[in-house]
């Protein structure tokens, strides 16, 4: 069992540092991003194809990430050319239609054949409790928690994190105090498609070569910032690795393991009941 | 469509040459007759694809229609995409036969086509004759005779194999969770081979979701059940297996070795594709082959060249499921051509069902379609090994099951 719940780890870190970009993008620029996923495996798959083709690591990785944060950038200015000042309803709605579009687009484009996967974080790490865990489960479980720590640190304690939270909260203010709003908000966008693409090029050695199965990590990221409510960073990293080991866990029983996507839903379904606890139930339900 | 366009075409030059009053012979190698409507559904896109199959049988009726199509009329091939759905595979099948109005499905490979199919089929007397037959419908269904040995007499034969040449004991196996009845016809075969052999497989996990599980789980899995032999089905998470065996210390670089796990894969795990794709890393890794394979010590077998030809010709990739399309599509124009009259679906069903030991250089067990419950006819597999990116054959003679 605790086997099992180890090997879920680098999963788990996967999707907190998902969780984390999307409650981050959220509390930006108040748009609950479906295509997150979608766009940082562009950034997985563009990597695969150059390493395919004997590109080094680094560059790929580079060129990787630039796509993922590209392709993000991409669906953020359309939000903000043509949707800024539209409810988070019609946003979110936006945000599935690009998850779409780049899910159909990219499946044409890459396909789900086999490639070589990059070795560079595929290495032992250690040994822990029979199993051997890998750089890249490291570098996504370390890698989440350090990014909950600087985007809080970035979002409180600096002018540009005071600019963005004066951005989301009152962007008509802060437009008419001269920021720029549409820069800022595609800044947004790009920097967390980065953000985004690092995780993946963490978890991806160890997930599957489909695109589709790729670009629906949103759920259990979604999940975990769903623990977080949308706000907390550090509550969001906590869930994410507690999906990711249940999920594991899970996987050991043949019985459990076919049913083990339906976990982010459950927790999804519990964190919304949680929050809504102080509700009246008639107002609520 | 292109075969459309190149029938119109030729068709058009055909009353040109006559206008001229040329010599017909001068232009009998394309075909120019009313074309010949075959279909094929197949997994294009969704979880899991299989798109080689038709893409070989499209590059084999390309080159049949170039050499005089049959008996001068070309085939006009329609192939659809069922995407792993069945409401798709139900549309595609109404399509072809009732609009389309198709002879026959030829060289498709769907994950469930058989099971939605089948009865419309024997409804509507038409016959399906898949490359790749995955689903238990495929080798259960009177109008349904696909040309490969399937996932269930290849479960068998893998561990055949695994036992009696490589003496592996400890076996287990581990694959995709497809469908309920592809996860019962695995198991069966699996009963069925323990009933045969006296020996039990110690552990059975078919839970596998592409693209969604952790390969390690399933390394360790493996592992803690001190398994010597496995036999296990997946394509496009190979590599992510292929990693993490080589991350958990499990050694399977020499299969016959008593120390190294042997994990021989069914017969998708053999593509051009994934041996390069895994290169070194894979070394020792087995695949099933259920069509002679291309291998360089079989390169000069009988049939391979023929085959590898056409693919290259119309730029199917060369793989062991492509092969199986390409018998398909061979078997359908063989059998054509000996009709006399107008090919239609009833002389064709009619022709069809008196093929009994239809031998391709190709398959080692004859094939057969004549009226029954089920067919399942190839029960046989070669197996490859992957040696620096190569696969390499390991058994010159074919390891059959029995029927």
């Amino acid at each position: 069992m605790i086997q099992a719940g180890i090997t879920g780890l680098s999963a788990g870190g996967a999707y907190a540092a998902l969780g984390v970009c999307v409650v981050l993008l959220y509390r930006m620029v108040a748009v609950v991003n479906f295509s997150l996923a979608a766009a940082a495996a562009d950034g997985w798959f563009v990597l695969l194809v150059l390493h395919q083709h004997g590109m080094a690591y680094g560059p790929a990785a580079l060129i990787g990430v630039a796509t993922g944060a590209a392709v993000s950038a991409i669906v953020g200015t359309i939000m903000a050319l043509w949707f800024a000042e539209a409810d988070v309803r019609t946003k979110s709605t936006i945000g599935i239609a690009a998850f779409i579009a780049i899910n159909t687009i990219s499946f044409r484009v890459f396909g789900d054949n086999a490639r070589p996967i990059p070795t560079q974080l595929t290495g032992r790490a250690f040994e822990l409790g029979g199993v051997y865990v890998t750089g890249s489960t490291v570098a996504a479980i370390v890698g989440s928690v350090v990014l909950a720590i600087a985007v809080s640190a970035v979002l409180a304690k600096t002018r540009i994190g005071s600019e963005l939270r004066a951005l989301s909260e009152r962007p008509r203010t802060a437009e008419l105090m001269g920021m720029s709003v549409r820069l800022r908000t595609i800044s947004v966008w790009a920097v967390v498609g980065a953000i985004a693409t690092i995780a993946m090029l963490a978890i991806g050695p160890q997930q599957s070569s489909s695109f589709s199965a790729m670009s629906l990590l949103v759920v259990p990221a979604f999940a975990a910032a769903l623990v977080g409510l949308f706000r907390n960073f550090y509550a969001t990293v906590i869930g994410g690795i507690a999906i990711g080991v249940i999920q594991g866990m899970a996987s050991e029983s043949s019985t459990f393991a076919q049913y083990q996507d339906v976990v982010p839903f459950v927790i999804i379904v519990v964190a919304i009941l949680w929050a809504q606890r102080g509700e009246v139930w008639d107002v609520a339900r | 469509m292109r075969s459309k366009a190149l029938a119109l075409m030729a068709a058009s030059i055909g009353v040109v040459v006559g206008i001229a009053g040329t010599s017909a012979s001068a232009w009998a190698s394309t075909a120019t007759g009313s074309p010949i409507k075959v279909g094929a559904i197949s997994a294009l896109s969704g979880p899991i694809t299989i798109a080689d199959p038709q893409n070989t049988a499209k590059a084999y009726f390309k080159y049949i229609n170039a050499h005089g199509g049959i008996n001068g009329h070309p085939i006009d091939y329609i192939s659809l995409d069922d995407a792993a759905n069945p409401a798709n595979a139900a549309t595609d099948a109404r399509q072809l036969v009732e609009q389309d109005g198709v002879v026959a499905e030829v060289g498709g490979s769907s994950l469930l086509e058989c099971a939605v199919n089948a009865n419309f089929y024997v409804q509507q007397k038409v016959l399906d004759i898949p490359g790749i037959g995955v689903d238990q419908d495929c080798f259960g269904s009177p109008d349904v005779s696909p040309v490969n040995t399937g996932p269930f007499n290849g479960t068998e034969a893998g561990l055949e194999y695994l036992y009696k040449d490589l003496h592996k004991t400890k076996l287990c196996d581990i694959g995709n969770n497809v469908s309920a009845s592809y996860n019962a016809g695995v198991i069966a075969s699996i009963k069925k081979w323990e009933a045969s052999t006296g020996q039990k497989v110690l552990l059975t996990d078919l839970s596998i979701v592409p693209g969604k599980s952790n390969m390690t789980t399933y390394v360790l899995e493996a592992k803690k059940h001190g398994c010597t032999g496995v036999v296990w089905g997946l394509t496009s998470t190979a590599p992510q297996l292929v990693q993490a065996a080589h991350t958990q210390g499990i050694n399977f670089s020499d299969p016959s070795s008593p120390k190294d796990v042997a994990w021989i894969g069914l017969t998708t795990i053999y593509s051009s594709q994934l041996a390069t794709a895994l290169g070194a890393s894979g070394n020792g890794l087995m695949s099933e082959s259920e069509f002679e394979p291309a291998t360089p010590q079989d390169a000069n077998a009988p049939g391979i060249a023929a085959w590898e030809s056409v693919a290259k010709a119309g730029g199917a990739p060369i793989s062991s499921t492509g092969e199986g399309g390409y018998v398909a599509a061979k078997l359908f124009v063989d059998v054509a051509k000996t009709i006399k009259g107008a090919i239609t679906r009833a002389s064709f069903t009619a022709a069809m069902h008196k093929v009994s030991d239809y031998v391709s250089p190709l398959t080692g067990t004859p094939y057969s379609f004549t009226p029954g419950p089920a067919h399942n006819s190839n029960r046989a597999i070669k197996v490859v090994i992957l040696k620096g990116g190569v696969w390499q054959s390991l058994t010159s003679n074919w390891v059959v099951v029995p029927s």
